[in-house]
């Protein structure tokens, strides 16, 4: 298996080892990239601060984002990878508690490509996990690599 | 005949030795006679008219039996029927037979009587011819009697005819003629004709002297007197001087009555000519009418005036010249007049309208005059075209009918009254109309008459004044004839009417404004605003009894300074110029201001008001608006008040909406860790656990798995009463059919009959409708679970208020109508949730749906016996 990183953007360290768990349970084992807050993940994608000199050609296969996100929030970090030509392509489920109306019209309308809302049930949440990975890391056919100009696109 | 009843010869023959009067012709002279008497009025009846015919044919009868016995010899047996005479009589062939020329005049005698009112076409009467013959047969045997000379009263050896006899034949002869006296030969002596005074001169003479002259000549001659030649000399002599003298006198006779005569016709002559000139230079039209009413005669002056030429109109009926309206008229009073006598118009003037030929009508006089000319009546009538005449008239009638309009038209009642007696002496239209009395009613009154009686001595004193030449305008009193009351004007003049000091009056009726006014000051005395007339000058003029009641000042008080004093100070500026305003032209209209009180207040006024520039009037009404004044501020508060409360109710919206989402992302969260651990622990330490342990661990997922129930139900309760609604038609009945079999393919294992009505439509938001119907249709689904199987029904029903209430029936589980008040409670339940599972906010966000929608739920049920919800929305 290749380098197909999974850029796990989760603030909460319990949601983020029971993510880890149940990832290991259903055998994927990609590179899972974790940021702590939005800021974090967009150093991340774009190679800044901490992430600085990243090459930005190799990018995530998908970005699980949690939308309450300390600093910047999971929404501001959709519009930002969507508003990047680098990024605007980049496939991100939306992975979050609320399945408040609002919040599935803000993240569709963002431009999320598909939105989860994290089961309490373990069991359940381990299943949502493993067709996650199924569908977005086996089946489904990334975009191609953008090149890095740098240049912004208004969506 | 009485002779021979008593056989005396003096009757039957006069003279003895002459012969006798036979029976038969004593009868043949009395049924001769008879006949004469019957006949003799030309008026007799039928019956005596046939009598005397019946005689006449038996005198006739007898006369030519007679003769027949004569002429072939043979013998009748009439002769001796009566009586018998001895053969050998004197003068008789035949004894008892009359004469043969007797007969003959029987014959005739009869025949004249039958043939009395005879006459030919020629105009001959043969009466005459009959009777002449006998007359002369009589005076010629007369004659004979006289002179001596048989041969003249008898032929042969016939039977000769009795003196008697012969004499009453001439006499039955001139009573034969004189019957008829208009007609014939004695119409003829007595006519008023040249011919009938000749003959009455001359006929005389030619019987009587002739007669008379011949007798004496033979009886001188038998005395021995002259010989033959002289006394025929004699006889001849006298007669030509007798008839030369006569006809010298008749000659004469003839020239005076010529002469007469020839002086009437010129008369005559004259008159006519006289009467030509008249018809044909007058211009008036003469028109001659006969009986019939035809045209007789037509002057010039008719030519002229009807346009008709004589020969078209003579002949004609008069009705040719009258329009078609009279001629009705015209023929019944033609024909009463010949009936009766009766004229109407004959020996008037009158004026009529006539037709002329061209078909045009003009008014004419006409003067008519009947007479009589024999038996004709005839009718003449002058007539006259008055067209001009009346055209004249006609303007003089329209100026009098002009200045009789002003009078009579007038539209105010107007009189003239006699300043001495107080008399009516005219009224016009308006009078009569307005006071009920009639014209004549009115001209036998004074003017008393129309004031009530206590008014009157007024009145006497007001016509002393007008006497002395005042005629001041006064409002009176008048009594109508209905006795009604009522209030006038009065403009008077005095003038001079026939020659008599007359008052002409004009009388307003001023009732009506009179009560106008009153109700006006009634109106102004009773109303709730306050009403005021104020000067330009500053001060109020005139105030309402509502002002003293508002203010506290008396009407007075508030006269008695400038009205801006009781302004209030802050006020009065505007007010200054709201009065400005007003003075020059303007209306105030919902002006306020302040009114000082006299316990040191002020009210509120709102004013209209309008000005009169001329009289320098306000007219203003104020009303008293205190009251609204402090509502509205009242009012105005509690909308501050409402303002700051919704204000405050948004941020707690705001609040409750950051609450809810920070619940649906962080309560969870928790959760999520204690299930995920300890699961985590249920795998990686499986072995170190016991079995209590592991139900420990159970059961702490479980709490979980309730936890995360109740998080999302909450959440779902606050999420139906926030957000906006949408107003739809909903099909309720296809939503609860999708709901149905979404549940059943969720457990198609049970037995659960679903009646759903159709067409339920309603108002609604869907998707709110939606959460609603599937927790009811959810509630129903649950609570028959426990049964075999089950029914559940979807419907409406009517409620008694007009609603239409939709209602989810099940069979299930039920409920005690004892909590149904908890029912709609938020995290109410009444089942445990071993027996059902749940979290007690359905019902809660059910309730809170329909109430949204302005509706009412609630339910019916009993323990184990089903339930029933209904909804309104």
């Amino acid at each position: 298996m290749d380098k197909k990183i999974i850029l796990l953007v989760e603030d909460n360290p319990d949601d983020v080892e029971l993510t880890m768990r149940a990832l290991k349970k259903n055998n994927i084992q990609n590179e899972v990239v974790v940021a702590k807050d939005g800021a974090e993940a967009l150093d991340y994608l774009f190679a800044t601060g901490s992430h600085s000199g990243r090459n930005t050609g190799v990018m995530p296969q998908i970005v699980l984002l949690d939308l309450k996100l300390p600093k910047v929030s999971g929404l501001e970090v959709l519009e930002r990878l969507r508003a990047d030509n680098r990024t605007k392509l980049l496939p991100v489920v939306i992975l979050t508690s609320s399945k408040e109306e609002q919040d599935l019209v803000d993240g569709y309308s963002r431009g999320a490509n598909s939105y989860i809302r994290k089961p309490v049930d373990f069991n359940q949440f381990t299943e949502a996990v493993r067709q996650l990975g199924l569908y977005w890391l086996l089946l489904n056919e990334p975009p191609p690599v953008q090149k890095a100009t740098g240049a912004k696109v208004k969506v | 005949m009485v002779g021979w009843v008593l056989d005396l010869p003096v009757l039957k023959s006069v003279f003895p030795g002459l012969v006798a009067m036979k029976a038969n012709t004593a009868i043949g002279f009395i049924l001769g006679g008879v006949s004469l008497w019957l006949l003799g009025s030309e008026k007799a009846g039928k019956r005596t008219r046939h009598i005397g015919q019946l005689a006449a044919l038996s005198v006739a009868s007898m006369g030519l039996v007679t003769l027949g016995e004569y002429l072939f010899g043979w013998d009748a047996g009439i002769d001796q029927l009566l009586f018998r005479e001895a053969a050998g009589s004197v003068g008789t062939s035949h004894p008892g037979r009359m004469a043969v020329l007797t007969a003959l005049n029987f014959v005739l005698l009869g025949l004249a009587l039958l043939s009395l009112d005879f006459k030919t076409r020629r105009g001959y009467r043969p009466a005459d011819f009959f009777t002449i013959p006998v007359t002369l047969t009589g005076f010629t045997c007369l004659t004979g009697y006289a002179y001596g000379a048989k041969p003249l009263y008898g032929i042969g050896f016939f039977t000769t005819i009795a003196v008697h006899t012969a004499a009453t034949f001439v006499v039955l002869c001139v009573g034969l003629l004189c019957a008829r006296p208009e007609r014939g030969i004695i119409a003829l002596l007595t006519g008023d004709t040249v011919g009938g005074a000749v003959a009455r001169r001359l006929l005389p003479a030619t019987f009587g002297i002739v007669f008379l002259l011949g007798w004496l000549r033979l009886e001188g001659q038998r005395a021995g007197l002259y010989d033959t030649a002289l006394g025929t000399s004699l006889y001849a002599v006298l007669m030509v001087v007798i008839f030369g003298a006569l006809t010298l006198a008749t000659a004469r006779m003839l020239n005076r009555m010529d002469a007469l005569r020839r002086r009437a016709e010129e008369t005559l002559r004259e008159s006519e000519e006289r009467f030509r000139s008249v018809t044909e230079t007058a211009h008036d039209a003469i028109v001659m009418a006969d009986q019939k009413g035809a045209i007789v005669l037509w002057n010039k002056g008719a030519q002229t005036i009807f346009g008709y030429s004589a020969n078209e109109v003579l002949g004609q009926p008069l009705t040719l010249l009258m329009p078609e309206r009279y001629h009705d008229g015209h023929r019944k009073g033609l024909q009463r007049f010949l009936q009766t006598g009766e004229a109407r118009v004959i020996g008037k003037t009158v004026e009529l309208h006539g037709k002329r030929k061209d078909g045009g009508e003009f008014p004419l006089e006409l003067s008519l005059t009947s007479w009589k000319t024999g038996n004709e009546i005839f009718f003449s009538g002058i007539i006259r075209d008055i067209s001009e005449r009346k055209g004249a008239e006609e303007v003089l009638r329209e100026s009098e009918e002009r200045y009789r309009l002003l009078f009579d038209e007038n539209p105010l009642p107007v009189w003239v009254f006699d300043l001495e007696t107080l008399s009516f002496l005219a009224v016009n239209e308006a009078a009569v109309r307005h006071y009920g009395f009639s014209r004549e009613e009115f001209l036998k009154m004074t003017i008393k008459d129309i004031r009530p009686a206590e008014d009157i001595p007024a009145l006497l004193e007001q016509v002393s004044k007008l006497k002395n030449g005042a005629h001041p305008p006064g409002e009176w009193r008048h009594r109508k004839k209905d006795g009604t009351i009522i209030n006038v004007e009065i403009v008077s003049h005095l003038l001079n009417f026939g020659g008599k000091p007359a008052e002409l009056v004009l009388a307003n009726d001023i009732t009506e404004r009179k009560r106008a006014e009153e109700e006006r000051d009634k109106f102004f005395t009773l109303s709730l605003d306050m009403l005021c007339i104020a000067g330009f000058d500053g001060h109020f003029k005139r105030l309402n009894p509502i002002w003293e009641k508002t203010l506290g000042y008396t009407v007075e008080e508030l006269c008695a300074k400038p009205f801006m004093e009781f302004v209030h100070p802050e006020d009065r500026e505007k007010t200054v110029a709201e009065s400005k305003k007003l003075a020059g032209g303007g209306d105030t209209i919902a002006f306020e201001n302040r009114y000082h009180c006299k316990d040191g207040s002020y009210r509120w006024f709102m004013w209209s008001a309008t000005a009169s520039v001329e009289s320098g009037l306000i007219y203003a009404a104020a009303r008293d608006i205190t009251e609204r004044k402090r509502v509205e501020r009242e009012i105005e508060k509690l909308n501050e008040a409402l303002r700051q409360h919704a204000a405050q109710l948004e941020a707690a919206n705001k609040e409750l909406e950051a609450f809810s989402y920070s619940v649906s992302h962080d309560l969870r969260a928790p959760l999520r860790s204690i299930d995920g651990f300890s699961q985590a622990v249920m795998e990686d330490c499986r072995e170190k656990l016991d079995e209590q342990g592991k139900d420990y661990l159970g059961r702490v997922r479980a709490a979980c798995q309730r936890m995360a129930q109740l998080i999302d139900d909450m959440l779902n309760l606050s999420r139906v009463s926030r957000g906006e609604m949408r107003m739809e038609t909903v099909d309720l009945s296809g939503m609860a059919r999708e709901i149905v079999s979404e549940l059943q393919r969720q457990a198609p294992e049970r037995k659960v009959t679903f009646v759903i009505a159709d067409k339920l439509l309603s108002k609604g938001d869907p998707r709110l409708l939606r959460i609603a119907m599937e927790n009811l249709l959810g509630n129903a689904w649950k609570y028959t679970s426990k049964r075999a199987t089950a029914r559940v029904e979807f419907g409406a029903d009517q409620q008694p208020d007009g609603k239409t209430a939709f209602f989810i029936r099940d069979d299930g589980a039920g409920f005690d109508m004892a909590y149904a008040g908890k029912l709609f409670g938020a995290f109410q339940r009444l089942h445990g949730p071993a027996e059902f599972a749940g979290t007690g906010v359905g019902l809660a966000t059910v309730q809170r749906i329909v109430h949204r929608h302005g509706g009412r739920v609630w339910a019916e049920g009993a323990v184990e016996q089903g339930a029933t919800f209904y909804f309104t929305l």
